[in-house]
């Protein structure tokens, strides 16, 4: 039944867009070929409107880090390679949990970035972020990565606040045989995987195999730090082309990670997360003729971690030794009054707020377990979509289309979380480029999201100018909102001890609203393909606005609690963002490639804070964190290739003193990596052996200063079996 | 809203393109534009700018087709069109009119010849295509030991293989070649194709085949490490090691020099009045799949020079263009 009503759905979609790619085909002929078939545009890929752009031509900074480039880097992480590009922190949390963001401030989960894979977004709503490390991406199945430096919420929706990250891994069709690669090297590294490339009949698919175990940053003098991971995981991704004109593009994958989840702050603290993940996607492209092309792509994502960590008794969080506790048993056991007279006497603040009876409650149950980590947490994601890339004139092309997204997070810890929310989301977009003049193009466009928070309205526009082949300059103003993430707004993370509340760990505002960027930039471009030389740059300000964020609070009136603080996830934060980044690349000759990035930008940054007094009245205060933002970064690689088989790196990455807004003050550092790679063929097969040192000057801090980057060596070998 | 601001822009680039020309008698001649594609508005440019350098006098009167009912047209005026759109109009209303036409294929030529029943008495056309050989020279330089030319053909394009496999036979090379329809499989059809060639050379046909077999070309090409020449600059930006075509700056300086010639004392001579393929073309390579293909030194000057020598010491007369 199911499959009849599919087919007929399939049946009648299929019809319409054949109607409608009749009404768009108005230059039809049989048997002769035009100027217009001759110079028609060959598709290149961008993300930044939803149809193909040259990067003179797109309304925004793009940086594009392909495969080659992130093999010369040497890159073994994520954190790696977006320290390739201009304006992004990007660090380690801990050894396997990555902070990477875009003029961000140093969260633990950044949540101002999008991220698709293969046109599939996988910001998750239960991290408000992209959980990194269960994306099921293997590196070596990248092909490029599209990274638009700038607010893209216009073209990809709430979630690209900020920027927009767009990894496409390689299409089954450019790969064929067996691929092979293993790495061993310092922290107890072994990653391994086995990419599968081959036809079934009209599908072509790409099978792979992953895996990857390290033991984490080192031991520090508290203690060890059990930040490592083991994660396995397969994916597979087919092209079906039934026809020249439709192109099915279907893709699934299951990943399994078991990481160290905590604080380096506290070492004792850490506590496995077991996460499981899966995603189905399919995708339907149809280019009807030169003018349209429509697709349809349907996903499905989940993702499931369970991480419960035992952190002792009642007593032991009251910090009462074990004798202590006993006899404070007993004797609210046998005096009930002498128990609450000494508690509040050892504890006049926390136990300002409760009842006697509460107290009493609480004294019973100091032998109480408690619980820790993150609980049992699952994110559920559907997601329609339907595109629509035309083209008017030679002049003017765009794309609309219009998306449904439903939306499902769970948490849960018993006495602590029970958190169940389903929302549903739509959006319409629209993106055009039209050219006034040979050397003056528009860009404009905008999305509308219909949310949980309201209707938000996201536009930009740019104006681009082609002095000529090489020099382009480009004026653009965007305008970008993000709705909380669901569990910004359903927040209620409150430990409790047979139901009386202990500690008010974070509560989400009820009246929490949408986050507001105001982006003005002057971009230029020049291009030299004579010298292979180009170089980016972007100035910018950036003004955000209602920042969620997170505020401590004095505890109302009137709530039972022995904690004296409410942590609050509120519009509260206020950032002015000035800088500059500049990128270039440079191929010396074919056998030398010279890659330089670097951002100056000056953070004007003010929370404001709401204090309830006791009186009744409402004060505001404004905090000031101008230095949650490294001044300088930058980075520098140089590849040479010596001959077939030699090729060496040396990359460097520099960022001055920061203050990482969940982290700690980290100086400035320099890190320096090198990479020996050699490259053979042995008979039929090609293999390339790589020696890679990271950090080889001397140790740094990421992120917190119990995170010490030593010198890291590995040894990565690849063999390509046709 | 969009017509209105179509028309604006179009406004502004007649504008800007008749401001190249002041009107001189005898010397003035209609330009009339297919449409508001910013090439013919380049060919166009450079044309008026090239022969305005060696005659200040030249006038050009820059007009749409849309607009041609009301373009005063003397019968004895030389009407330049541009466009396949331009010169099929001009020939079916002015079938003795003498002119110029530019950006316009050799099949689409053809095409409008025998709908038309035109003749090519007093009528010029400087294609926008390239000559076959020129593609299958170029396979042989890229690749002097390759023994098989890969291609694909359209509904459109087929017509060409037979040219194409003599052609690549007098260069040394057999031709492995596909033809699909709307409803064939590219990939299925290309594979087979692609593990046999050495050297793949990308057939123009019209813009749907040619979109949708690029990308599959391209990638299969790239798995099997070969290269893959291209017909236009967006080919190679796209992944084409290399592509050969005629920029409106080429089609426009060729199309200035036969004008100079049919202004000059002598006056237009019979031998003007030919259709042939552009003598000038621009060869681009991507330097990024040239490295990856493992061309360390291919140097796109040295590749133009040396191509350039060997199309003009060949006999180009006989030879068969790509539609």
């Amino acid at each position: 039944m199911l499959q009849n009503g599919s087919t007929t759905l399939l049946t009648r979609l299929s019809a319409t867009l054949a109607l409608l790619s009749v009404s768009g085909n108005t230059l039809s002929h049989e048997d002769y070929i035009t100027e217009i078939d001759l110079l028609d545009d060959i598709p290149v890929v961008s993300a930044v409107s939803g149809f193909e752009q040259a990067l003179d031509q797109a309304p925004a900074s793009v940086t594009i880090i392909d495969r080659d480039l992130i093999e010369m880097s040497g890159a073994q992480t994520f954190v790696d390679i977006f320290r390739l590009v201009p304006g992004f922190q990007a660090y380690y949390v801990s050894a396997n949990r990555y902070g990477i963001g875009y003029h961000d401030i140093g969260k633990e989960s950044p949540n101002q970035v999008e991220v698709m894979v293969d046109g599939r977004f996988v910001y998750d709503a239960l991290f408000s972020s992209v959980n990194w490390g269960t994306l099921g991406v293997e590196i070596s199945d990248i092909d490029y990565i599209e990274i638009v430096r700038g607010s893209n919420a216009a073209a990809q929706g709430s979630n690209a606040f900020r920027n927009s990250i767009n990894i496409v891994t390689r299409k089954p069709v450019q790969d064929t045989g067996t691929e092979i690669r293993a790495t061993i090297g310092d922290l107890n590294t072994r990653n391994g995987s086995i990419r599968f490339s081959n036809r079934l009949g009209a599908l072509d698919y790409r099978l792979t195999l992953g895996y990857q175990k390290n033991d984490g940053f080192p031991a520090v003098p508290e203690g060890p730090l059990d930040d490592g991971r083991e994660m396995t995981h397969t994916n597979m991704r087919g092209t079906y082309t039934p026809t020249l004109i439709d192109t099915f593009d279907i893709a699934f994958g299951f990943a399994k990670d078991r990481v160290g989840w905590g604080d380096a702050d506290h070492p004792d603290e850490f506590s496995l997360a077991r996460s499981y993940s899966h995603f189905e996607s399919i995708k339907w492209v149809r280019s009807t003729d030169n003018r349209n092309e429509f697709s349809v792509h349907f996903y499905h994502n989940k993702f499931r971690t369970v991480n419960d960590a035992d952190i002792g008794t009642f007593a032991d969080w009251l910090d009462l030794d074990p004798g202590d506790a006993d006899f404070i048993t007993q004797l609210a056991a046998t005096s009930p009054n002498a128990a609450i007279t000494l508690a509040r006497d050892t504890f006049p603040d926390e136990t300002l707020r409760l009842s006697d009876d509460s107290i009493l409650t609480l004294l019973d149950n100091l032998d109480t377990g408690l619980e820790g980590g993150l609980g049992r947490l699952a994110s559920e994601r559907f997601d329609l979509q339907f595109q629509h890339r035309f083209r008017v004139s030679d002049r003017l092309r765009g794309a609309w289309g219009a998306g449904a997204r439903d939306e499902k997070i769970s948490r849960f810890r018993e006495q602590t979380f029970d958190i169940q929310v389903d929302e549903q989301y739509f959006r319409l977009f629209g993106h055009a480029e039209w050219w006034a003049t040979h050397q003056m193009v528009f860009n404009t466009g905008a999305m509308v999201e219909d949310t949980f928070v309201g209707t938000l309205i996201s536009p930009r526009v740019a104006v681009n100018y082609l002095l000529n082949d090489n020099h382009m300059v480009r004026l653009a103003y965007t305008e970008g909102h993000r709705a909380p993430s669901l569990l910004e707004a359903n927040e209620r993370n409150i430990g409790k001890v047979a139901g009386i509340a202990y500690d008010l760990f974070r509560v989400g505002d009820p009246d929490l609203k949408e986050e507001r960027v105001d982006t003005a930039e002057f971009g230029y471009l020049l291009k030299l393909p004579r010298y292979r030389f180009t170089m980016d740059v972007r100035v910018f300000h950036e003004l955000v606005r209602d920042i969620i964020d997170e505020q401590v609070i004095p505890v109302p009136e009137g709530i039972q609690t022995l904690d004296d603080n409410l942590k609050i996830i509120t519009n509260g934060g206020f950032w002015q963002i000035n800088g500059a980044e500049i990128q270039l690349t440079y191929n010396v000759s074919p056998e030398t490639l010279v890659r330089f990035h670097y951002m100056n930008v000056d953070l004007d940054r003010h929370t404001l804070y709401r204090l309830d007094t006791p009186r009744g009245m409402t004060r505001a205060y404004i905090k000031k964190k101008q230095d949650r933002m490294a001044k300088h970064s930058g980075g520098l690689l140089i590849n040479h290739r010596f001959n077939e088989q030699w090729s060496a790196s040396l990359i460097s990455y520099y960022q001055s003193d920061v203050t990482w807004e969940d982290g700690n003050s980290i100086d400035g550092f320099l890190r320096t990596d090198a990479q020996l790679a050699y490259d053979f063929t042995v008979g039929q097969h090609t293999g390339r052996i790589r020696l890679i040192g990271q950090n080889l000057g001397g140790d740094y801090e990421e992120f917190i200063d119990n995170n010490r980057f030593q010198t890291r060596v590995f040894v990565s070998a690849e063999l390509d079996l046709p | 809203m969009v017509r209105l601001i179509k028309h604006l822009a179009c406004c502004l680039g007649l504008s800007l393109t008749a401001l190249a020309g002041s009107p001189a008698r005898g010397q003035e001649a209609v330009v009339i534009l297919s449409g508001d594609n910013h090439y013919y508005h380049q060919a166009a440019r450079t044309m008026i700018s090239r022969v305005k350098a060696t005659a200040p006098e030249f006038g050009a009167d820059v007009r749409y087709l849309s607009s041609l009912e009301t373009v005063p047209i003397q019968s004895d005026q030389l009407v330049i069109t541009i466009g396949t759109g331009a010169t099929e109009r001009v020939l079916k209303q002015f079938p003795h009119q003498q002119q110029l036409g530019l950006f316009v294929t050799e099949s689409a030529w053809r095409n409008a010849l025998e709908r038309y029943g035109g003749t090519t008495s007093r009528k010029a056309v400087i294609y926008v295509n390239q000559p076959l050989r020129h593609y299958v020279t170029l396979a042989r330089m890229l690749k002097p030991d390759g023994k098989i030319i890969g291609s694909a053909f359209g509904s459109a394009s087929r017509q060409y293989e037979a040219s194409l496999r003599g052609i690549a036979a007098q260069e040394g090379f057999s031709l492995a070649s596909t033809t699909l329809g709307e409803t064939d499989n590219p990939v299925t059809s290309l594979t087979p194709v692609m593990a046999q060639a050495d050297v793949f050379i990308a057939i123009p046909d019209q813009a749907t085949f040619n979109r949708n077999i690029a990308r599959w070309a391209l990638y299969l090409a790239y798995q099997q490490k070969i290269p893959l020449i291209g017909f236009s600059q967006s080919y190679t930006r796209a992944g084409a090691l290399a592509s050969i075509y005629s920029s409106p700056d080429d089609i426009g300086d060729q199309a200035g020099d036969w004008l100079i010639r049919f202004y000059s004392a002598e006056g237009p001579g019979t031998q003007l009045w030919s259709a042939s393929h552009p003598r000038n073309f621009t060869l681009n390579i991507n330097a990024s799949v040239a490295m990856a293909l493992g061309y360390r030194n291919l140097s796109e000057a040295d590749l133009y020079r040396t191509l350039r020598q060997r199309v003009d010491s060949g006999a180009m007369s006989d030879d068969a263009g790509v539609h």
